[in-house]
């Protein structure tokens, strides 16, 4: 799978975690860009083509909701799914995440199969 | 208040059986409730608090070997010493994270809000729910706190 991904998660080990099972579900890019927050994640899609992010929520700085919104408002080129991938699962969280400009929501702790189901579509498309 | 107290047990016990079988297969099935699972002398600690309608914070206590052996279960391979505190961090932002939706009535309007320096704690209310669990030869133990 060729493209680019940005993947946004205060915790490193996370970072490592969320692109360890991408490779696993099957989905390997060619550049794989990271940010620990919400600005920085900004900073580097600036003049960057991605195809796929994954966003936590709950960051310093500048929250996962936050940064969608900016990336869908300030960046309106740019038409990569966002996902985010988070602790909190309930029913009105995921509907703000999608109101902000979300396009699927997968809950830490998640399996491979959880990314064939609900990243894999995504950048198949 | 009994009634209420054994439902915030049953739930911590609940989450923790879930989130820790999901990170680490082996433990299902052997992940019970034990007394003194965690010494107190040598610990990895990580706090994440509830902000919003609820409150107070959830801190988590591992033996250092069990830290470790999570951090690698979570990374599939070796960590580095800086990720077994990372880790230990993302296992009590996701315990707190599901512990709150499944007991909150609107969890969505308490955030989490992650605490850098776990080391300083100040105990200044009674737990609202704690847990210690061992499997095999590790160790972890949980508390929830409500802040007056």
């Amino acid at each position: 799978m060729a493209g680019c991904v940005l993947l946004v998660d205060d915790s490193s080990v996370m970072r490592k975690v969320v692109h360890r099972t991408l490779k696993m579900a099957g989905m390997e890019f060619d550049e794989v860009l990271e940010a620990g927050d919400g600005a920085e994640a900004l900073q580097r899609l600036d003049g960057k083509h991605v195809d796929l992010v994954l966003c936590d929520i709950n960051m310093p700085n500048m929250s996962g909701l936050e940064f969608v919104a900016a990336m869908r408002t300030t960046m309106p080129e740019k038409k990569a799914p966002v996902v985010m991938v988070t602790t909190e699962g309930s029913e009105a969280q995921v509907k703000l995440a999608i109101a902000a400009g979300a396009t699927a929501y997968v809950r830490k702790p998640f399996s491979v199969q959880d990314f064939e189901r609900s990243v894999k579509p995504l950048v198949a498309r | 208040m009994k009634r209420e107290h054994e439902e915030l047990k049953k739930s911590l016990d609940e989450t923790v059986t879930q989130i820790v079988g999901q990170i680490w297969p082996d433990t299902m099935g052997s992940l019970s409730p034990a007394e003194a699972a965690v010494s107190e002398q040598e610990v990895v600690l990580a706090r994440i608090e509830f902000a919003g309608s609820f409150q107070g914070e959830c801190r988590l206590a591992m033996v250092p070997e069990t830290a470790a052996s999570m951090a690698s279960e979570m990374l599939g391979g070796p960590c580095a010493p800086d990720e077994i505190q990372d880790a230990a961090q993302e296992l009590c932002n996701m315990i707190a994270g599901h512990w709150k939706d499944q007991m909150l009535v609107a969890p969505q309007d308490c955030g989490l809000v992650p605490l850098v320096d776990a080391e300083d704690v100040e105990e200044q209310s009674p737990a609202l729910a704690t847990g210690e669990y061992r499997w095999q030869h590790h160790g972890l133990a949980l508390s929830i706190r409500r802040r007056d």
